[in-house]
């Protein structure tokens, strides 16, 4: 079981969710751009481990919205 | 969270009205349990009403139930397994006291058992319900304590599947990391998940039209199914904001117009609806995880919160009542969140200040894990500082403490050292959880960290904050002299208006120095604790505590009046001030019932005692516990109840190996003096020898001492007695701690009147009288028995404070049952009987007549008395052997020597 090194730093995300959230949303995703996609919104942005991550995905469930996608996009 | 709100937790939510009763899902849940599957699980995120669902669902059960809704407090495992203990007891079958009480001792215990047979208690305990019991485990994605989610697995596997028994239903916002495809695959788990909670059609069109009597076409509720999609906090706030306008088409071509999120556009529309007034409260109140009318007043700077949060609730604004008296509330948590995104756009420049003003609040209503909660989001370091100074030792509670740690765990690694004041704080948080933890490193950090700064005046007040989180680690460490030196070092640079530590750090010197019997010294700190703080104009939970410290001084040095009246006052300013600090003043009752104890007033004593104990388990203080208890077992023996004595001494002597050494000592020594009560000398003599090996020098002056010279006086050794307490007594006297001085004096008087040296007897009897009678002292002769009696009756003859021992003689009351006789062999008296009050001539004769086969008639007729008199005289020998019958009596009679 690796939680490799690699990932104790920040690293940049893409999360993509079904509905549409407005950029007033940003802050509240921690700084994560938002994006509007057809009837997708995208995230993205830099989380600084995995904890922070899971972080960032309970809110996407207390919200309620659908996840198309989590990708890792690149080391920062 | 507020302690008030703690039953809350526990508590059945109340059943809604207006609800849509939803049957089907009803009777899946009830299938889960008849058919004995191992667990109910409710999985969906926020909004799809799972709550209501179980409310509306255990309203129309006959099992019985209990509830816990859990929060992020719950990750503590000890706090976790006592609420869900404590959820159980609710339920009558498991109300007896014993319940769970093994498992959360030995959870609680330095050295834990393994955690499998720790469970296994547990197990073990539910195994013996002959009925089924349900727990609901509410907001379970709370938890995410690996070790919590570890045990309640282990739980789960070894729960019995049968009618009777325990059944868990768990609701969570997720999954919880359990092995559900295991269960799953076995047909052992009842699922409801988002798509069984989602509304239906018919469902939507019940809620919409019936309960919220939208007079909707069924296009129109076509429309919100088909954008909410069942979602029910969703449908929720489509109706609220359709209720307040007049037209609702409108509102509907709008909303199904636009793909923005629901709930985003949703809030935006009933807030647009509200008036600005509130709009701006419900923003503001936002930050608040809890909500009561004094407190949004307070964050708000308005008078009138009750009224509107009145309002929201009738409005259904999310708001949700928490208690039966509408006193505390709360927003939806998805409502709450809106909210507070909404405030960060609205008013980010306010925010701080309103967190600062929650915390003060807070503060001076001794919450003080939320104070510190909403300092620390207000950046307001020093005033996180001031608060857990202030309060470091003997606060509202330990759990509260773990919550108050649980903060700065959460903060980022870096800040706590860059910031001497959060680093200061989390130096206090940590010794006092755990006052073997070595903070010294953190201090080095912060010293280190100030290096660059040059030697202003703010640095000067962080290091004398340094040097009392010093002295209170050396108080802890038992350094007395040590902790002077640092308090003194730590007063010289602290600011006048640091009153949270110098209150502190005086009661700090003044325990030091009751610890070095300098008795008057500890009062003049204590006294300066109480003056810093009695001149600020907020109450302080640190008057009590100084004043709650002076009492038991004063009790040290004798002074029993004012140590009853100082308790007095510390339970007015609580009852007055502070009422959720009432389990932190336990100490309070049992001085109370110590004093008691020495005016005689047995009965008061053990209620008094009864009361701390009581106070003592809530606040959970072991030390403060075992305090209580044996205040209690000397009441309960004073009273002769010497059998539910025994078993608090039993239940001390375990409690005492999770406190420390020292107390494990206690109760040694607390158990022999019970022992010398109930006459088994030889026991004491060997418990004595036995515990030689753990002597300590610093023991030889109070309660050891004391133990031993009860030991060796009931061994008769009066020779030895008089010489080896001679020096202590005279010691004890110079330093006035009377307390101690006075249970060994009686001592002295009496082995000397055994030994036939009257004069000197007399002499001591009336020093011992001068000193106890302005006080009033009643005890320390009675319990001494017959031989005190005649040495005050003699004394009495003699003109020795007359008055008081006239007052004195009527205390001295029959002896109690299983009290075994002494035999004092140089006593000239007739009856060789731990009595007390002696049977007349009279009561001696009938007596002896009683053992015969002669009726009580004949016996009247021996003794040329009637049958009534006989009768009396029987009755009166009974009551005063403490027997209930003739052979009973006749046996006590003979074994004390009598006939």
């Amino acid at each position: 079981m690796s939680n490799g090194r690699e990932f104790d730093q920040s690293t940049a995300y893409q999360i993509r969710l079904k509905g549409i959230l407005d950029s007033s949303w940003s802050d509240w995703f921690n700084g994560f751009t938002i994006t509007v996609q057809g009837d997708e919104t995208v995230l993205i942005g830099v989380v600084c481990d995995q904890s922070a991550l899971h972080g960032i995905l309970t809110k996407i469930n207390d919200l309620g919205l659908p996840i198309v996608s989590v990708e890792k996009i690149s080391q920062v | 969270m507020p302690d008030s709100l703690l039953a809350s937790k526990i508590h059945i939510p109340p059943l809604r009205s207006n609800l849509v009763t939803r049957p089907r899902l009803i009777q899946q849940l009830n299938d889960g349990i008849t058919q004995n599957h191992r667990l109910v699980l409710l999985s969906a995120p926020a909004g799809y009403g799972k709550s209501t669902l179980l409310s509306e669902w255990v309203d129309q059960l006959d099992t019985p139930i209990a509830w816990l809704s859990l929060e992020k407090e719950e990750n503590n495992p000890v706090r976790f397994w006592s609420y869900f203990c404590t959820a159980l007891s609710t339920v009558h079958q498991l109300r007896h006291a014993s319940f769970g009480e093994t498992f959360l001792q030995t959870l609680q215990a330095p050295q834990p058992k393994p955690r499998d047979s720790l469970l296994i208690d547990l197990v073990n305990d539910l195994s013996k319900l002959e009925v089924g019991v349900i727990l609901v485990l509410d907001d379970l994605h709370c938890i995410i304590e690996g070790e919590i989610h570890q045990d309640l697995v282990f739980l789960i596997d070894h729960l019995p599947q049968s009618n009777h028994g325990l059944h868990l239903v768990v609701a969570s916002r997720m999954d919880p990391p359990w092995p559900l495809a295991r269960w799953r695959v076995r047909d052992e788990l009842i699922e409801v998940r988002t798509k069984d909670l989602r509304f239906s059609t018919e469902e939507t069109f019940t809620f919409l039209n019936q309960i919220m009597r939208l007079n909707l076409t069924p296009g129109d509720i076509a429309l919100l199914d088909q954008r909410t999609e069942g979602w029910i906090a969703g449908l929720q706030m489509a109706a609220v904001s359709m209720q307040s306008r007049e037209d609702p088409a409108s509102f509907l071509g709008s909303f199904s117009g636009t793909h923005r999120f629901v709930l985003d556009y949703l809030l935006e529309e009933v807030l647009s609806h509200q008036t600005p007034e509130v709009q701006n409260f419900l923003l503001q109140t936002s930050l608040l995880e809890y909500l009561t009318a004094p407190l949004c007043d307070a964050i708000t700077d308005r008078n009138d919160s009750q009224e509107m949060l009145l309002r929201l609730e009738k409005s259904n604004m999310f708001l949700v009542p928490l208690d039966e008296e509408r006193r505390w509330y709360r927003y939806h948590h998805l409502f709450a969140e809106l909210l507070h995104k909404r405030l960060k756009e609205a008013q980010p420049e306010n925010i701080a200040e309103l967190h600062q003003r929650a915390s003060r609040w807070y503060a001076e209503n001794n919450y003080l894990s939320e104070a510190i909660s909403h300092a620390l989001d207000a950046g307001d370091f020093p005033f996180v500082n001031e608060l857990v100074s202030g309060n470091a030792f003997a606060i509202v509670g330990r759990s509260e403490l773990l919550e108050v740690m649980r903060h700065f765990e959460e903060l980022p690694d870096g800040q706590i050292v860059s910031r001497p004041w959060l680093g200061l704080s989390y130096a206090w948080v940590k010794i006092s959880v755990d006052p073997s933890e070595d903070v010294e490193h953190i201090l080095e950090q912060i010293g280190h960290g100030m290096a660059d700064i040059e030697n202003n005046p703010e640095r000067q007040r962080i290091e004398s904050h340094m040097n009392a989180v010093r002295a209170y680690v050396a108080w802890v460490k038992g350094e007395a002299d040590k902790v002077l030196v640092l308090v003194h070092r730590a007063l010289e640079n602290l600011p006048e208006n640091d009153l949270a530590t110098r209150a502190n750090l005086f009661r700090l010197e003044g325990l030091a120095y009751q610890s070095l019997y300098n008795l008057p010294a500890a009062i003049q700190s204590f006294e300066a604790a109480v003056n810093t703080r009695q001149n600020s104009q907020e109450f302080s939970s640190q008057v009590i505590y100084s004043v709650l410290a002076s009492a038991r001084v004063h009790l040290l040095q004798g002074r029993l009046q004012q140590t009853l009246s100082d308790c007095q006052r510390v339970v007015s300013l609580v009852n007055e001030f502070g009422q959720i600090l009432k389990p932190s003043i336990a100490h309070a009752y049992v001085s109370m019932s110590m004093v008691q104890l020495e005016f005689n007033n047995l009965e008061t004593a053990t209620l008094l005692a009864r009361q701390g104990v009581a106070l003592a388990e809530q606040w959970k203080q072991a030390d403060t516990l075992y305090a209580a208890l044996n205040c209690l077992s000397n009441a309960l023996c004073a009273a002769g109840n010497l059998e539910e004595a025994s078993d608090i001494i039993q239940r001390n002597k375990q409690l005492a190996h999770y406190i420390s050494p020292l107390f494990v000592r206690y109760a040694a020594w607390d158990e022999i003096r019970f022992n010398l009560v109930k006459g088994n000398i030889s026991i004491a003599m060997q418990m004595f020898a036995e515990s030689e090996s753990t002597w300590n020098q610093e023991d030889e002056l109070g309660w050891f001492l004391i133990t031993k010279a009860y030991l060796i006086f009931a061994q008769e050794r009066y020779v030895e007695l008089l010489s080896s307490i001679e020096e202590p007594v005279r010691d004890l006297e110079r330093r006035r701690v009377y307390w101690y001085l006075m249970k060994l004096i009686p001592l002295q008087a009496l082995a000397l009147q055994a030994l036939g040296r009257e004069e000197d007897a007399l002499t001591v009897i009336d020093h011992c009288l001068y000193l106890a009678e302005p006080e009033g002292y009643v005890r320390i002769f009675v319990e001494r028995g017959i031989p005190m009696l005649k040495l005050l009756q003699l004394a009495s003859h003699r003109g020795i404070h007359t008055e008081y021992i006239n007052r004195l003689l009527p205390a001295f009351k029959i002896a109690r049952t299983s009290r075994k006789p002494v035999i004092h062999k140089t006593q000239p008296i007739k009856q060789h009987t731990a009595l007390v009050e002696p049977l007349s001539e009279r009561e001696l004769q009938v007596l002896r007549l009683l053992d015969s086969s002669l009726t009580s008639t004949e016996i009247g007729q021996e003794l040329y008395v009637s049958q009534n008199t006989v009768r009396t005289h029987i009755r009166n020998i009974y009551s005063k052997l403490g027997v209930h019958g003739r052979i009973e009596a006749i046996q006590k009679a003979k074994t004390s020597g009598l006939i």
